[in-house]
């Protein structure tokens, strides 16, 4: 597992160069969203604010085709019609796999966190199929409910971005003129300059923060 | 179903989310997520473990109640009761 992750980790920051674009997103819509939603639910019926992210990249990737898609090297850049997000799971006893979810544009919210669940499962079963292994087309990793703020991610490659989104933390906020305490996610875009600038990696943030802001359009 | 048995669930469940976690080593005080690294996704994955199993449906905000092995068997006979 170690010299799989440090073989592709070698190979991403030898061969991508690198860029990464930041914001910070109030996310106490979202999570007020989730909570009246899942408090008549029973368990599986309930929705994990990582399934929103998920659920949110996915969509922001088909406005933007320069962040979906794979760099291979006698082709450049080929997008991908269909949107595969790796979903990065850490492993017990360290490594971590990125799974894709494939054809997630065409899931609900339900069904994107029904596939999250079965891929973490199957992760920790060892038993993911090794098209899931190969046909992500950008990866989103999340680091769950507590942690560290935010993460500067390495690229998969021959992927050409990831979404890398911190732990929420409460902290004062902004909101129309009144400073109030909010739980915001810090969200950084790591992204390939072959493929892409600052522009795009914007447009891929604003779509997204847009999307987690509304999260009833999920 | 005894606090005993009620914790035989819930480490049998812990580690049918959780493959790779030995249930003999499990401490009672062993907290879920920053001992055991289990995630939120595993963490919900239990929950529905036990809602299918026990009939008990823990409500997100009990959660806490469930994050060791010794705090899960207390929580479940209680409600185990109460139905």
């Amino acid at each position: 597992m170690r010299k799989a992750i440090a073989a592709a980790m070698t190979r991403a920051k030898r061969t991508i160069p690198h860029f990464y674009l930041s914001e910070t997103i109030d996310v106490d819509p979202a999570i007020a969203f989730l909570e009246e939603r899942n408090a008549g639910l029973p368990p599986d019926r309930r929705i994990l604010l990582g399934a929103l992210f998920v659920r949110a990249a996915t969509l922001a990737a088909t406005r933007v085709q320069a962040m979906n898609g794979h760099y291979v090297e006698d082709r450049g850049f080929v997008p991908s019609e269909v949107v595969n997000p790796g979903v990065a799971i850490a492993l017990r006893g360290g490594g971590l796999v990125a799974p894709a979810l494939i054809d997630a544009v065409s899931m609900t919210l339900e069904e994107t966190m029904a596939g999250m669940r079965d891929l973490v499962s199957r992760a920790r079963a060892g038993r993911l199929r090794a098209s899931e292994m190969t046909q992500g087309t950008i990866t989103v990793s999340s680091l769950g409910e507590t942690g560290a703020e935010a993460m500067t991610g390495v690229i998969f490659p021959p992927q050409v971005a990831l979404v890398g989104i911190g732990a929420p933390h409460l902290r004062p906020w902004v909101v129309a003129g009144v400073v109030v305490p909010r739980h915001v996610v810090t969200l950084t875009l790591s992204a390939d300059h072959r493929v892409s600038d600052g522009r795009q990696v914007a447009r891929f943030i604003a779509a997204f923060e847009d999307l987690v802001q509304t999260p009833e359009s999920l | 179903m005894t606090e005993t048995d009620h914790r035989a669930v819930f480490l049998e469940e812990l580690c049918r989310v959780a493959p790779d976690i030995d249930p003999a080593t499990v401490g009672d005080d062993d907290h879920i997520q920053e001992d055991l690294e289990l995630d939120s996704m595993d963490v919900l994955n239990l929950v529905a473990a036990l809602h299918a199993r026990l009939g008990i449906d823990i409500p997100e905000r009990d959660y806490p109640e469930i994050s060791t092995a010794r705090l899960a068997a207390a929580y479940l006979s209680s409600q185990g009761a109460a139905r």
